[in-house]
């Protein structure tokens, strides 16, 4: 029951990062991020994001060195990396896994994508913010957010919007 | 726009050369919004059909590839009447190693609206993978 409790928790509300600053806090972020983990590794939550994981890393080494594209890009960062790794590991389980690609100016993209008039595009800054612009049909949606370890409620309901709505 | 940047005609199409894999979808094989952000220009460097066979507009990307040297993937063709239909604009601003060069112009300068125009493109590119080379 308290493996079910817990294992409910992370699918639906992601990896908690904690604001709290006690000892009963840090356990507390620190068995929720065990225990996704072990969901990251099991077969039927971890697959996909793993393999959004790898590809995040295939992307951030293919576009490390100045003028990747061979039109001036910027280099892909460490930091940018390591943002895009803790945005990725911050969605919850069972969030559609995204593609992952990267701009001329340096940022790392995650994209949803389910036709070229339903997609979404998140960009993650070296600074930490998250550019995002999504197409739903006719409408559009575009702004910025910052990322302080939670996944913005706005790029999640994107996501739903492009993936399931 | 300056009189030394003509304007491309409205049925002309321009490239944009796919020098990344990630910015082609696997799936079905269309282009990211990721290839059309203008970086580090305020303008988004595209190649002009115009005057080119289809070898030679090849051979454009394939020596833009080379200076890095990196590796030409593919093309994303749009017609400038859909560039424009974005507000945007192509203006043809040939250069000495590529006299079909063009720009289109006329970017908001804020990442978000930049990535929502960009979106717009992509959705109307048409993506061609760079054929194989032929067997001799």
């Amino acid at each position: 029951m308290i493996m079910e409790m817990t294992t409910s928790a992370l699918i639906y509300y992601g990896v908690a990062s904690t604001r709290g600053t006690s000892d009963a806090a840090r356990h507390i972020a620190d068995q929720l991020q065990t225990g996704r983990r072990h969901l990251q590794n099991s077969v039927s939550f971890g697959f996909a994001e793993k393999s959004a994981l790898n590809e995040l890393f295939a992307v951030a080494d293919e576009c490390k060195a100045s003028n990747w594209d061979a039109q001036g890009a910027a280099p892909v960062t460490d930091d940018t990396y390591r943002i895009a790794y803790r945005l990725l590991e911050a969605m919850p389980l069972g969030t559609a896994t995204p593609s992952i690609g990267a701009e001329p100016d340096g940022h790392i993209t995650l994209e949803w994508y389910r036709s070229p008039r339903r997609t979404l595009s998140v960009s993650v800054s070296p600074d930490s913010d998250l550019h995002y612009a999504a197409l739903l049909g006719p409408r559009k949606r575009y702004g910025t957010e910052p990322f302080f370890g939670d996944v913005p409620k706005v790029i999640l309901d994107l996501v739903a919007e492009v993936t399931i709505g | 726009m300056s009189d030394e940047a003509p304007l491309v005609a409205a049925d002309e199409l321009v490239a944009r050369f796919v020098t990344s894999s990630g910015w082609v979808r696997k799936s079905d094989q269309t282009v990211k919004q990721d290839a059309f952000i203008p970086y580090p220009y305020p303008d988004l460097s595209v190649t002009r059909h115009k005057g080119l066979s289809n070898d030679q507009l090849w051979r454009v990307g394939q020596t833009i590839a080379d200076a890095r040297p990196a590796t030409l993937y593919g093309r994303a063709d749009v017609a400038a009447e859909q560039v424009r239909r974005q507000r945007l604009q192509v203006e043809a601003r040939p250069v000495p190693e590529n006299l079909n060069h063009a720009s289109i112009t006329g970017w908001p300068p804020d990442k978000p609206s930049q990535k929502s125009f960009a979106q717009e493109l992509a959705a109307v590119a048409n993506y061609v993978s760079k054929p194989p080379p032929a067997v001799s």
